[in-house]
């Protein structure tokens, strides 16, 4: 990919074509809010709390950064007032909705918004998608989606039945940002009290230590056929 | 048996035999069988019609065509007689064998189903008729000339002339001439049909790409596209295969929305049709294109008309937007470039090649070019779809062609460009309908729908309505608009139960300026476009229900009262006996008003008791003598 040059808040800044902005901006250190952004996942671009202004001469566009691919000679402004005026606005609406949630109200905060104006909820979930993402684009397992529209939406297992397709790995609740995910582990089992889900764990044929349910297990060796035998008989430790 | 038309000469001389068998015909009887007409019950007609030609063994002489609709589906079921150009409306069972008897057999007009004009006069014939007389029907015009379920009749009326001819052209070529017309896409945005096809043509060389039809027509009370391709599909047929040609698709789609049966119908009849005489497929007419078509039946959400929801629908996902900055032109169905274009668009492009671009391009504004289909619904005396050149004043519309305003009432504003266009009041009725215009104005074309409304229409209320059509329509996805439009609908809610505060309107304008500008795609985008075009043209309204606690126009519930003005009550009674919660009642003290000029004082004067009144209107509606006030 070729080497451009692009301008932010006035600066020239080098980048990769088709890069994307919100990548540039990290490496050079520019602060740009996300709350549906994460590494290891594709763009998604719904909390929309990443836009900047991208500057077209006579007249400008607010875009997001976090899907937004750059090309030769283009210009941005993170921080003009247009920009910190309509991010606070959506972060109100994030915080009416999620007025208790500690992580948003610590990015309001950030953002300039002590309280919203609007009629508050107590929602956990942003509907960021994480979870679905991870569960679909890295786990590949597809357990889980969303369900209604509008303001109904929700992040649901098929019919809010049991997750037939969960393999309990807790990669939902590990990446959720605002950790309304609740995953709870006793001796032998871990549940997923949200996709109506339990699992029994499997343990470490050495030290009888829980390793991961067994229905993971199962997922993995299908796909990894070439790992030695016995791989998932041991934990991490005793392997 | 059906002729499969190897070459352009094939499909002249084709065209040539029908249109000598069609001039043979003596007489015609054109039904309107639209989905207006059908909820009118003109299939008994229809069948009336049949039965009655053969009992007189009249088949051969006159012929009965079922069209499509004509646009005045408020009027049907509609009958029009050629050569005559005799006009039938409101036609009843019992009226067909008067019809044939009277006016085939003697030429004589039946009265009573002869469409009464303003002054009391009758019009025998259609171009009598100002809905219709007004009207400059291109697009619209083979509607009603043809049967709506024969390729025959739409090659016998000049159908697929242009095809052979844009085969004969380069694909460059074809792409130039629409450019050059001035064609902007009818669906909504108007953008350029011309550039975005030609961006199609040149995007990924050598892969697979797709021409796409949208006829999901979500907005409320639109139905052109419907009528379009319920009357004419050849039409829209036509213009996607000379648009796959253009673009170098090889593959089509019209996706349809799944309220639409009859559309549906016609067009998979025509498709089969057009597929048997070669038409599409493969070789069209020996040039050495392929190219077919597959319909597909819509999500059934709002948004699936939307580009990429569209095309995520059709790949059988999930029909929501998707957060991307590539085009669907470049990258859309299945990743591969994709020219999405709306019904009326497609059936503009064989006219642009029969006709040429310079003819097209003469008709309409300077940036506005060729004719727009309105629906045209609300508080108005003639509801219907008016095809107009471009550039026609809004005006000439409302009042000419849709006749004004019933009951006396004053005109107040029109809604252009569906749920989120905007409202544009008396003082801009003289704007031209074009594009720009409309944008400029704070409203938009979108696909066309015009809502009327009147004086009794409270403008915070129909802000409040279309919000909450928006907000329930938003597929939630992104959150300006699953949260901020939602927010936007609670501030209107309140203001219009006289919960208003002060700072309201700034609070709806600030929030808009987000919505706008963050919203992941046009629906969020395009949502606050109600609230702003009434603050801006009507802000006394939004004043006197947050200051005031009124509302000027009498509409929202929890802002009204209704009494009873002493001296016009007669004491009939008429409001005690409709009253559903025995709100109004007789008093004790006798009547003073007067019943054909004398004051019958046994009668009693009556109240509305306030607390028990749920405002209904029935006493309003019921009082004949003006004693029932809305304050
Ligand atoms: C929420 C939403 C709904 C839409 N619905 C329709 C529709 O029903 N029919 C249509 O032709 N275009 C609709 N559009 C516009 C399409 O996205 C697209 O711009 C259009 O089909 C392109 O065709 P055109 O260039 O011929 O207008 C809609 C857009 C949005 C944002
Ligand atoms: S603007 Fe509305 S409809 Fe469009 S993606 Fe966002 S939530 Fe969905
Ligand atoms: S981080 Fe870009 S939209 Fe959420
Ligand atoms: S359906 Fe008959 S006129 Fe519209």
């Amino acid at each position: 990919m070729s080497k451009i040059t692009i301008t932010i808040d006035g600066e020239k800044v080098e980048a990769t074509a088709g890069e994307m902005l919100m990548d540039v901006c990290r490496r050079k250190g520019i602060f740009i809010p996300t709350l549906c952004d994460h590494k290891d996942l594709m763009p998604y671009g719904v909390c929309r709390i990443c836009i900047v202004e991208w500057d077209r001469g006579d007249w400008s566009k607010m875009i997001t950064s976090c899907n937004f691919p750059v090309k030769e000679g283009q210009v941005f402004r993170t921080n003009s007032e247009k920009v910190i005026r309509e991010r606070k606005m959506i972060m109100e609406f994030t915080l009416a909705r999620s007025s208790k949630t500690p992580e948003i109200i610590e990015l309001a905060k950030i953002l300039g918004v002590e309280s919203s104006r609007f009629p508050t909820q107590d929602e956990g979930c942003i509907l960021c998608g994480m979870c679905i993402r991870a569960c679909s684009e890295v786990v590949e397992a597809n357990a889980i989606g969303f369900a209604q529209r509008g303001s109904h939406r929700k992040i649901s297992s098929p019919f809010y039945h049991e997750a037939t397709d969960c393999i309990g790995c807790g990669s939902c609740s590990y990446i959720c940002p605002t950790k309304y995910i609740e995953m709870k582990e006793d001796a032998d089992t871990r549940t997923l009290p949200i996709w109506n889900v339990t699992f029994e764990m499997a343990k470490c044929k050495k030290c009888g230590q829980k390793i991961a349910p067994k229905k993971q297990i199962e997922f993995l060796k299908k796909r990894a056929k070439n790992l030695p035998e016995g791989w998932f008989d041991l934990c991490q430790n005793c392997r | 048996m059906t002729q499969i038309l190897k070459t352009g000469k094939e499909l002249d001389a084709l065209r040539e035999k029908l249109k000598k068998q069609r001039e043979s015909v003596k007489q015609t009887i054109t039904i309107c069988g639209g989905t207006g007409c059908h909820g009118y019950g003109c299939q008994k007609v229809i069948d009336a019609f049949r039965q009655e030609l053969a009992s007189r063994k009249l088949e051969k002489e006159v012929e009965l065509r079922v069209s499509g609709c004509h646009g005045f589906c408020e009027r049907g079921p509609l009958a029009l007689l050629a050569p005559s150009g005799i006009f039938y409306q409101r036609i009843d069972v019992a009226d067909v064998p008067a019809i044939i008897e009277k006016t085939v057999m003697k030429g004589e007009l039946i009265d009573k189903l002869l469409y009464v004009l303003e002054d009391g006069k009758k019009a025998a014939h259609e171009k009598e008729v100002p809905f219709y007389a007004r009207q400059n029907r291109l697009v619209f015009a083979n509607n009603q000339r043809i049967n709506a379920d024969s390729i025959e009749d739409y090659i016998a009326v000049g159908g697929y002339a242009a095809l052979p001819k844009a085969l004969a052209m380069k694909p460059e070529a074809v792409i130039d001439e629409v450019k050059k017309a001035g064609l902007r896409g009818r669906g909504g945005g108007g953008f350029p049909t011309g550039r975005k096809w030609e961006t199609v043509r040149k995007a990924q060389p050598g892969e697979k790409r797709y021409v796409i039809c949208n006829a999901d027509e979500g907005d409320p009370g639109a139905y052109m596209d419907r009528s379009l391709l319920e009357g004419n599909p050849h039409s829209v047929i036509e213009g996607m295969v000379i648009g796959a040609y253009a673009i170098g698709a090889n593959e089509g789609y019209i996706y349809v929305r799944n309220e639409y049966p009859l559309a549906v119908k016609n067009a998979r009849i025509a498709l089969d049709k057009a597929r048997e005489m070669g038409l599409i497929g493969k070789n069209i007419l020996g040039s050495g294109f392929d190219f077919d078509i597959i319909i597909s039946r819509g999500g059934g959400a709002f948004v699936c008309g939307e580009s990429t929801a569209l095309m995520a629908s059709l790949e059988g996902k999930i029909g929501e937007p998707r957060a991307k900055y590539i085009h669907t032109a470049e990258y859309g169905l299945w990743n591969k470039p994709s020219c999405l274009n709306n019904v009326e668009t497609w059936a503009n492009v064989p006219m642009i090649i029969n006709n040429g671009s310079e003819w097209y391009s003469k008709i309409g504004t300077a940036t506005s070019k060729g004719t727009k289909i309105f629906s045209v619904v609300g508080k108005i005396k003639n509801t219907g779809l008016v095809e107009v050149p471009m550039g026609v004043k809004l005006r000439e519309i409302i009042f000419d062609m849709g006749g004004g305003i019933p009951n006396g009432k004053k005109f107040k504003a029109v809604q252009t460009g569906g749920p989120s266009g905007g409202c544009i009041p008396e003082s801009l009725l003289d704007l031209p309908v074009d594009f720009d215009e409309l944008t400029k104005a704070g409203s938009m074309m979108g696909s066309g729908g015009l809502i009327v409304m009147d004086e009794n229409t409270c403008m915070v209320d129909i802000a409040r309505y279309f919000t909450e059509f928006l907000s329930e329509e938003s597929c939630g996805k992104c959150v300006p608009c699953r949260e901020g439009v939602r927010h936007m609908l609670e501030i209107l809610n309140r203001i219009c139960k006289g919960e208003g505060k002060a700072g309201d309107v700034e609070l709806l304008e600030e929030m808009s300026e987000a919505i706008t500008d963050a919203s992941l795609c046009a629906l969020g985008g395009t949502a606050p476009n109600p609230v702003l075009s009434t603050i801006r043209y009507f802000r006394n309204e939004y004043d006197a229900h947050i200051l005031e606690k009124r509302c000027p126009a009498g509409a929202c519930k929890a802002l009204i009262n209704y009494s009873v003005i002493d001296k016009n009550c007669t004491g009939c009674t008429a409001c005690a006996r409709v009253c559903p919660t025995q709100a109004a009642v007789a008093t004790d003290k006798p009547a003073q008003g007067a019943i054909k000029g004398k004051v019958n004082p046994k009668l009693k004067m009556h109240k509305i008791i306030d607390e028990k009144c749920i405002r209904c209107n029935m006493c309003f509606e019921a009082c004949k003598y003006d004693a029932v006030q809305i304050k």
